[in-house]
């Protein structure tokens, strides 16, 4: 254990790794602070940039963007009430107040507090188990992953607001049938390509985040009128009374350890541990503005470590986000899960460690420059979506240099637009196209272990737990309508 | 766009991806397996089409459909709504084609210039600005930074 995590240090703290975690944290809350571009948005811009590095070299850059991008989501979230991804969305509740009554340098420094102490819970308790939980992830196989995979997406559905559910489970369906073009892994049989050799390889991963995301916010952007951030900003702001760290403190540390387990669960995420934490601290705190901007941020900071442990110790994205990364790993030859524990111990430590240096940056580089970079998200609307849409159709061309991926994405872009003005959440339909191919592959697979016989999947203990927790799952909507 | 012409065409795109489904060629041994190349498809398309319809019914017996919702949310009638997307898709578009016969770097100068031009911006300084800051950038960071050639095809 003290072994491995001193290989992840010795990986993390290379001068050129430190650099790229350095310029990942920047460019990360830098794209993060766009209104509508999340951390997805930001990881998929920064793809390019990734493959001209090493694959541990292009994994640290990405810990470092991810983090960034969370914490820059928090500040126009907090500044102008728009959430850049839904996992901020809770801090806008006491953040956009507090800005709006001249506190928006309080609210950024106890944001910036609350997620450098998320992160450090986080990672800390990463460290602790995630050699156990990857032990365990041994005996995870084919039938394992299936029932895992239908898990995530039951989640998705499941935990979604209840007017939400059934377009979740539209969205999410979608996300499924787009990864179900191209040719069939198994079968080796091309599907719904139209007989075009464009689709045979399927729909790249980049294609569809950057349609569903950062095009298809810029449209939103555009449809509608943007706002105008408040406040005036000054370094004194950053200070935070010696009283006030103290009453947060217990705040933070509790919605941190939340924020970690409820990250861990896939498909909960990020989004679910800022309202739980938030909730409960509106229900059982002090239920100061202050205690709710801590609560959500510490929450989503651990959430977003909590989700790297089904990412990588069982190849399973556990959010939006880590579906992305996912890609990210499957684009470098990398294959989540035990084998990358045991083989590449210097890669899968060294993201962990990177994951705490990432922190410390986040602070150190960003709280000084709070005031500065919030000038950014006052851009106008006007100059900020073109530039969305630019960057947007540079990343695709950038990884598939095709011309009809550019049509396609655009065509699904307007697409996704409409679906969103209706009501409808994308992040299902992402999570549905990433988890298509695992799914269907691990099914079929576990099937044809067992000769397409169905009772192996409830031989298995682990599978017939999972699938036992998913129908309890599937049943606690009633059991809550009950309650109600 | 109202829901209804939302529902219409989600409930079309699963009856569509139904039909292709079922033409999708197995070999004979693929066929007798438990879940073959179709079967998971097939399953995506019929829940698509019954989610869709119970969407649907539920919004239609709502006396508030969400598409009144939306107009009085946003103050503005669908069609000035979608105006912008349209004006937006008409330099992307262009851009895409553009790209047979330009250099990535000029037409990419050109639509940066054309969507600032589409979003009302009028100031000469921020439209060259954009522009030309945007390609030069690109093509320091693409080309000469990462060492990236692009065959775009």
């Amino acid at each position: 254990m003290l072994e491995n995590i001193l290989t992840g240090i010795s990986t993390a703290l290379t001068f050129s790794n430190v650099l790229w975690v350095a310029f990942g944290c920047l460019a990360g809350t830098l794209i993060g602070m766009m209104p509508g571009l999340g951390p997805i948005t930001a990881i998929a811009l920064m793809i390019p940039v990734s493959y001209s590095l090493d694959p541990t070299g292009g994994l640290i850059m990405m810990a470092g963007v991810y983090y960034g991008a969370v914490f820059g989501g928090s500040t126009s979230s907090i500044l102008i009430n728009a959430p850049g991804v839904a996992s901020t969305v809770a801090t806008s509740f006491d953040g956009y107040p507090m800005a709006r009554d001249g506190q928006a340098g309080k609210a950024l420094a106890i944001a910036a507090y609350a997620s450098f102490f998320g992160g450090t819970v986080g990672a800390l308790i990463l460290l602790v188990f995630a050699s156990s939980l990857a032990s365990v992830a041994v005996s995870i196989q084919s039938a394992e992953y299936a029932a895992l995979v239908l898990f995530a997406m039951t989640c998705v559905v499941v935990f979604a607001q209840k007017s939400e559910r059934l377009p979740s489970l539209i969205t999410l369906l979608l996300g499924l049938m787009l990864g179900s073009v191209g040719t069939d892994q198994l079968g080796s049989v091309q599907r719904f390509t139209l007989g075009s050799l464009h689709l045979s390889d399927g729909i790249p991963f980049v294609l569809v985040v950057m349609a569903t995301f950062a095009l298809a916010e810029a449209f939103r952007l555009a449809m509608h009128e943007g706002q105008q951030p408040g406040g005036v900003f000054s370094m004194r702001d950053l200070l935070i009374p010696l009283t006030l760290v103290r009453r947060l403190l217990p705040v933070a540390g509790r919605s941190s350890v939340l924020g970690f387990f409820v990250g861990v669960l896939p498909g909960a995420g990020a989004t679910l541990a800022s309202f739980f934490a938030y909730d409960m601290e509106k229900r059982l705190g002090d239920g100061s503005r202050e205690a709710g901007v801590a609560a959500p941020e510490s929450a989503n900071n651990a959430a977003s470590t909590g989700s790297f442990v089904p990412l990588l110790s069982l190849g399973v994205p556990g959010s939006g986000t880590s579906a992305v990364l996912l890609g990210v790993m499957v684009a470098y030859g990398l294959q989540p899960g035990p084998a990358l524990v045991s083989d590449q111990p210097e890669i899968f430590w060294g993201v962990i460690v990177s994951m705490y240096v990432g922190n410390v940056f986040l602070l150190a580089l960003n709280l000084p420059l709070i005031p500065f970079l919030a000038r950014i998200v006052s851009l106008p609307v006007r100059v900020l979506v073109p530039l969305v849409i630019t960057f947007s159709l540079l990343g695709v061309l950038l990884t598939t240099f095709s011309l009809f991926d550019l049509g396609l994405m655009l065509m699904l872009a307007l697409a996704a637009t409409i679906l969103r003005s209706q009501g409808f959440p994308l992040a299902p339909l992402l999570l549905g196209f990433i988890l298509s191919g695992l799914f269907e592959e691990n099914l079929r697979r576990a099937l044809l272990l067992s000769d397409g016989n169905w009772t192996y999947l409830l031989d298995r203990p682990v599978a017939l737990g999972i699938l036992l927790v998913n129908i309890a799952i599937c049943l606690l909507p009633l059991w809550n309508r009950k309650d109600s | 766009m109202s829901f209804h012409w939302v529902a219409a065409a989600l409930f079309s795109f699963g009856v569509a991806y139904l039909v292709l489904a079922n033409q999708i060629a197995l070999d004979p041994w693929s066929a007798l397996d438990a879940v073959n190349s179709k079967t998971l498809p097939q399953i995506y398309g019929l829940v698509l089409c019954a989610a869709v319809f119970v969407l649907w019914l539920q919004r239609w017996r709502n006396s508030t459909s969400q598409q009144s919702l939306e107009d009085r949310k946003d103050g503005a009638p669908p069609s000035a709504r979608m105006r912008p997307l349209m004006l937006l898709s008409t330099p992307i578009v262009g851009f895409v084609l553009a790209l047979n016969w330009l250099n990535l770097w000029v037409a990419v100068a050109a639509l940066v210039f054309a969507l600032l031009w589409v979003m009302q911006e009028r100031r000469w300084p921020v439209l060259l600005g954009g522009g030309f800051g945007v390609a030069i950038g690109g093509f320091l960071l693409v080309e000469q930074l990462l060492q990236m050639s692009l065959p775009i095809s």
